[in-house]
């Protein structure tokens, strides 16, 4: 049983945020989160690209500001769910 | 939680890769949460964007037992951090300060112009900037305690070296190589400052695929993502290796542990050890674990097996590496072993926390674990040939620096037994000491006595009247200080040389106050008359310095008991204790007759 590719993305965000999972919503970006700032884009950039087995162009990883929009971009690559 | 927390990160080191970077986050976030104290604290200065190391240093210094919480400075400020009075560094409180400049951040060029430059003018631009590093490295080691890492120099990761560079002699690698040993060379001057060997762990990863150049450009990333995991275990163990002390002892099991077979079963001529497979990975682990011994770590043996076939095997194999006068102590019986391993560590006077265990079998290995947890036992993996790998992997099997000491240790581990029986032997004391003719010299402390000084004031434990962990930086100052005095002790009778074995630190109170604020022993030679003869030492240095009273003070710990009697048995008096109330105080006075050579000991001048 393969996980929602959205839940996987919320584990992901909620470890490198060091946030509970429940506090990690697909609504959350970095509006409301303090540190979510260009280190942690990088910790999210060398995240999603192991985790999900994809390469992020420059302009792609600084797009990842949001959990909706982490899930947009993966899904624009061809991953499902 | 109902799985303890370390069960979650300590895994054996061949399941290395394979962890995530989201789970290094997690993981760190949750052994930082789960509350307990890092054991040290450690600072970068780093010339990248050495926070992106934070989980994986956590992590990985948390698996080895030995968990840093790290602190990074402003990114690229080498001499404005290093050398700066105001700097935030000076207020961090840290155990370990590591310096972390690449060639490439310091000199972005010299890689690329040194077709043009010639070899010269390249090693000119290298040991600029290894002056620089050698300039941070002394300007920390005045300002701080901390122990000091410094980087080493890896060709750049973002270019390869031309296919026949190490061919020209005067190729870029070499002048690379030459410089590193230059900066060892400078960094060895300075009392603990290291190198952390950088180029080491890029080329054991392969220098091609050491970096992704877009996490580069990007973040100035100093490594793939895959990458920051062997970093940060090359980091983790050395800053181990600086903050705790190393084991002294390991204890091996026999079968299918250094020969392969059941002697039992096989016999002597039927276990497996030799030129031919699996005979030869065996034989390769006996010599791997011989070189740790010449490295002054004792070996013993534990093993379900009849003592006299064992010593046969170990007289008479032809194969055989470890013949039996290089163990220090043997025990092959039937009872358990961790009876055994508790035998061996009275035999040898250690710690049980100073043993690494060694055994094929998981389940003998499990029963340790359960039974004597503070003893480190080694994940053996089922094929031999994997032997070496997991026991060099061991964090407590390094030490920054072997001293002629630690050399010849196993040595006077040998002559021990028959200096034992001896005393067993003899019908007193006295009648021992003299027979033995043993002889002790005594001196300040100098530049050739300094480390092993620091070395005996770092790990003794038991015969240790105030344990005070000074670092080696303040034994120094101590020794150049007009109002303190560092004092050695070496012994010697006619079974050999035990080297320098005693230390006391003697500190002014005031006009003709003294105090004895170290007064320690290695516990190998503890009550032989030796304490007195080092006391009558520190008396000496005192009158001599123009002092009437000397104070001694005993503090407890949970290992230091016998020294309680110490005082008093010298004839020093109780007084009241004004410090911690666990202290205890006593003062003598320095009258002439007081605190004399003991008649029973020779006694040498310093040369």
């Amino acid at each position: 049983m393969v996980e929602p590719l959205e839940l996987r993305v919320r584990r992901v965000v909620s470890s490198v945020l060091g946030l509970p999972l429940e506090r990690v919503t697909l609504s959350t970006s970095n509006d409301d989160v303090e540190n979510w700032d260009s280190l942690l884009i990088i910790n999210l950039l060398m995240a999603i690209e192991a985790e999900f087995e994809v390469s992020l162009t420059p302009e792609e990883a600084g797009g990842l500001l949001s959990v909706e929009l982490i899930v947009q971009l993966l899904r624009e690559k061809g991953l499902n769910a | 939680m109902t799985i303890p927390l370390n069960a979650l990160y300590q895994r054996p080191a061949s399941m290395n890769r394979g962890r995530t970077h989201s789970e290094y986050h997690r993981l760190a976030t949750e052994i930082e949460s789960s509350g307990g104290e890092p054991v040290c604290k450690l600072a970068v200065l780093a010339s990248f964007t050495a926070e992106l190391l934070k989980p994986y240093i956590i992590l990985e210094s948390a698996a080895l037992g030995c968990r840093a919480a790290p602190w990074f400075a402003p990114f690229g400020q080498l001499e404005q951090v290093a050398m700066s009075e105001a700097s935030d560094l000076w207020n961090q409180g840290c155990d370990v300060i590591w310096i972390a400049f690449r060639l490439e951040d310091l000199d972005p060029q010299l890689q690329n112009e040194y077709s043009e430059l010639g070899p010269e003018k390249t090693a000119t631009r290298l040991d600029a900037l290894c002056a620089r590093l050698i300039a941070a490295a002394k300007a920390v080691r005045a300002h701080s305690q901390a122990t000091v890492l410094v980087s080493n120099l890896a060709a750049s990761s973002l270019h390869a070296l031309a296919v026949f560079d190490a061919s020209d002699p005067d190729g870029f690698g070499h002048l690379l190589s030459d410089a590193n040993r230059r900066l060892a060379r400078a960094l060895a001057n300075f009392p603990d400052v290291y190198v952390f060997d950088y180029q080491g762990v890029v080329n054991a990863r392969g220098a091609a695929a050491w970096a992704d150049p877009k996490l580069w450009y990007m973040a100035r990333a100093p490594c793939s993502t895959d990458n920051h995991a062997a970093l940060a275990q090359s980091l983790a163990r050395a800053v181990a290796a600086l903050v705790r002390p190393a084991a002294k002892c390991i204890v091996l099991d026999l079968d299918n542990t250094l020969w392969g077979g059941e002697l039992g079963d096989d016999g002597v001529e039927g276990i497996q050890l030799g030129d031919d497979y699996p005979g030869n990975a065996f034989k390769e682990f006996q010599r791997t674990l011989l070189n740790f011994r010449r490295r002054g770590f004792l070996l013993a043996i534990a093993s379900k097996n009849d003592e006299a076939t064992v010593l046969e095997a170990l007289r008479t194999h032809p194969e055989m590496v470890l013949r039996p006068e290089h163990f220090a102590s043997i025990f092959a019986n039937w009872g358990p072993k961790s009876a055994n391993l508790r035998h061996i560590a009275e035999a040898l006077n250690i710690g049980l926390d100073a043993m690494i265990y060694v055994d094929d079998n998981p389940v003998e290995r499990a029963q340790i674990k359960a039974e004597l947890p503070m003893v480190e036992v080694i994940e053996m993996p089922a094929d031999p040939a994997r032997y070496v790998a997991a026991l060099e992997q061991c964090s407590l099997l390094d030490r920054p620096r072997v001293l002629a000491e630690d050399r010849r240790r196993a040595e006077m581990y040998e002559q021990s037994p028959r200096r034992l029986k001896h005393f067993e032997a003899a019908p007193s004391l006295e009648q021992a000491l003299k027979q033995l003719r043993t002889v002790a010299q005594v001196g300040l402390a100098g530049p050739s006595t300094l480390e092993r000084i620091h070395q005996l004031i770092q790990k003794t434990n038991q015969f240790n009247a105030t344990t005070r962990r000074h670092k080696l930086e303040e034994v120094r100052s101590f020794s150049n200080s007009p109002s303190a005095k560092v004092a050695w002790l070496r012994l010697r009778d006619c079974y050999g040389d035990q080297g320098l074995v005693g230390v006391g630190i003697l500190r002014q109170l005031d006009l003709e106050g003294w105090e004895v604020d170290t007064f320690l022993l290695s516990c190998r030679v503890a009550g032989r008359r030796v304490e007195e003869a080092l006391m009558a030492y520190l008396a000496e240095l005192a009158r001599a310095a123009g002092g009437r009273r000397l104070r001694g003070v005993f503090r407890p710990t949970a290992k230091n008991e016998p020294v309680g009697v110490l005082y008093p048995q010298l004839g020093f008096e109780p007084i009241a204790s004004s410090g911690a109330a666990t202290e205890r105080i006593f003062e003598i006075r320095l009258e002439k007759d007081a605190l004399p050579w003991p008649d029973l000991i020779g006694r040498e001048a310093a040369p």
